[in-house]
């Protein structure tokens, strides 16, 4: 790789800002967000050619839904198999080729709807656009990590909140733009993907050209490494990214992940649903939708904060948090449905909501204390297939149980019980392989030469050279 | 190279960045409370 896109092109000057990393890591995931907002597309989409009403010909909203099951499934993929590209070529191409992706993946979406070819929006959305989001998501996250080694949490939940608050920005966004597109002969899906392809292409390049890596053995001024950590678990140690593959610890941290994924996508998908059925009569199909968007911004939220917070309470017991306050609260909402108590239930569902938020930006923190920051970026994208495994474990729980309690004639507003409390024994079982992580053994650790071997590569690729080229 | 050193210094540029990526997530939140005040009316 070489020129605009090599490595030696985005590695700073010892002096550098690193305040200008994190708006370049948003710049990319509030983009990729939009992913969570696509559903908004789904009714227009099924009115293509009946344009006011549904026609016989048009997709239906099942054949319409696998096009963001796609997307989050090959989101996996591209972070399970680019994250270790991404180590070796920097997050500048990773962030190219994901801007690429996404915002070509509109772009073939909307030949697709202009054709009504079903299959264009699978590849283009589904495929190619998962692949982007696969690829954004990881790029920035191992640099935000290199940039901001005394406030790891704080760093990569900054990027990772970007993910939760970019459907904020996607939503309104498409509504506006499908309204203005409208016409009697056209539901204005096509041009609406053509502007957000292009409006997202140009946010992810300036992210892509903004982004820049420390120099080697940079550290904040004033910020000196810990001699003896005050934790067994943060190594000041390297493991490769092969190698983690080979630890109990990369599994654990794979089921924590998962588990508390799934304990909250379960219900995330539910909740609309699900707050008009235990509250029959107290709430309406309007303020369930506002509880939707209330747990959107927990869910945002809890990315910063609880992230944050690990900073301060340590990895492994901020996870405690998440599945003993977790579990507790699951337990307790079939007592607050009962009681028709909706402000409690509110309140307990934002808490859920903001750990399963708090799950996503916390783990490649616990990622670098555990393995060190050197493959951070392809160990993470590996451990986020926990996610597509959430993704599809967690609603068919939810759904299956759900449906067999109806089955049984039992009452829909009780229908959600036993969910609860299945819910809340998963986080028992994450609060039990959090429990069991300890530090990796020594023998998985990179050794001296081998660190120095690719700092010099590293330097030799470009962090002398431009440093000096800066003087 | 002076040129590019003298940016990534200016406050002005990390603060233009930062409302570039600020603004529409501040925007894309009211939104989302405004529809979110739903629940408590």
């Amino acid at each position: 790789m070489s020129g605009f896109f090599s490595r030696e092109r985005i590695v700073a000057p010892h002096d550098y800002n690193r305040w200008l990393v994190p708006p370049a890591a948003l710049a990319v995931h509030l983009c990729i967000g939009q992913a969570y907002a696509f559903s908004v597309f789904n009714g227009p989409l099924s009115k293509v050619i009946g344009i006011t009403e549904s026609a016989p010909d048009d997709w239906k909203l099942t054949t319409l839904g696998w096009i963001f099951s796609l997307a989050i499934f090959c989101l996996g993929l591209a972070a399970a198999f680019g994250g270790k590209w991404l180590e070796k070529v920097g997050p500048r191409v990773t962030m190219f080729v994901a801007a690429c992706c996404f915002g070509g993946g509109f772009l073939i979406s909307a030949i697709g709807v202009q054709l009504h070819q079903i299959w264009l929006l699978y590849l283009g959305y589904g495929v190619i656009g998962g692949i982007g989001l696969g690829l954004g998501y990881v790029s920035p996250v191992s640099t935000l990590i290199k940039w901001f080694p005394d406030r790891r949490g704080m760093a990569t939940g900054l990027a990772i909140m970007g993910f939760g608050g970019g459907a904020m920005i996607g939503a309104p966004l498409s509504v506006f733009l499908m309204d203005s597109f409208k016409s009697a002969t056209s539901v204005g899906v096509a041009p609406t993907f053509v502007i957000m392809g292009v409006l997202y292409f140009i946010s992810m390049m300036i992210g892509a050209v903004a982004i820049r890596v420390p120099p080697a053995n940079w550290k904040p001024a004033g910020w000196e490494p810990p001699v003896a950590s005050g934790s067994k678990l943060i190594t000041r140690n390297h493991v490769h990214i092969d190698q983690a593959l080979k630890t109990p610890q990369f599994y654990l941290l794979w089921l924590v992940l998962c588990l508390n994924v799934t304990a909250g996508i379960g219900v995330l998908g539910q909740a609309s649903v699900m707050i008009q059925e235990m509250f029959k009569d107290q709430v309406t199909p309007a303020a369930a939708a506002g509880f939707v968007g209330l747990m959107s911004l927990f869910n945002m939220g809890g990315r910063f904060f609880w992230s944050s917070a690990s900073d301060w309470l340590g990895r492994k017991n901020t996870y405690l948090v998440y599945f003993l306050l977790g579990a507790v609260i699951y337990a307790s909402v079939p007592a607050m449905g009962h009681a028709g108590n909706v402000s409690m239930f509110v309140l307990f569902y934002c808490i859920i909501i903001s750990m399963y938020g708090g799950g996503f930006s916390t783990i490649p923190a616990y990622l670098a204390d555990i393995f060190g920051t050197k493959f951070v970026g392809g160990i993470h994208g590996r451990l986020l297939t926990a996610w597509a495994a959430a993704g599809v474990f967690g609603p068919t729980l939810v759904n299956y149980i759900r449906e067999y309690q109806l089955a049984h004639g039992v009452a829909k507003a009780d229908a959600y019980t036993d969910t609860m409390y299945i819910m809340a024994a998963l986080l028992l079982v994450g609060c039990v392989c959090n429990l069991l992580i300890r530090a990796v053994d020594a023998k998985h650790h990179m050794s001296q030469a081998e660190v120095d071997g690719l700092d010099d590569a590293g330097a030799r690729n470009g962090g002398a050279k431009l440093a000096h080229a800066m003087r | 190279m002076t040129t590019h050193r003298h940016i990534s210094h200016n406050p002005a540029l990390v603060t233009v960045f930062w409302l570039y990526v600020g603004i529409p997530l501040a925007v894309g939140v009211w939104s989302t409370l405004q529809k979110a005040m739903a629940l408590f009316h």
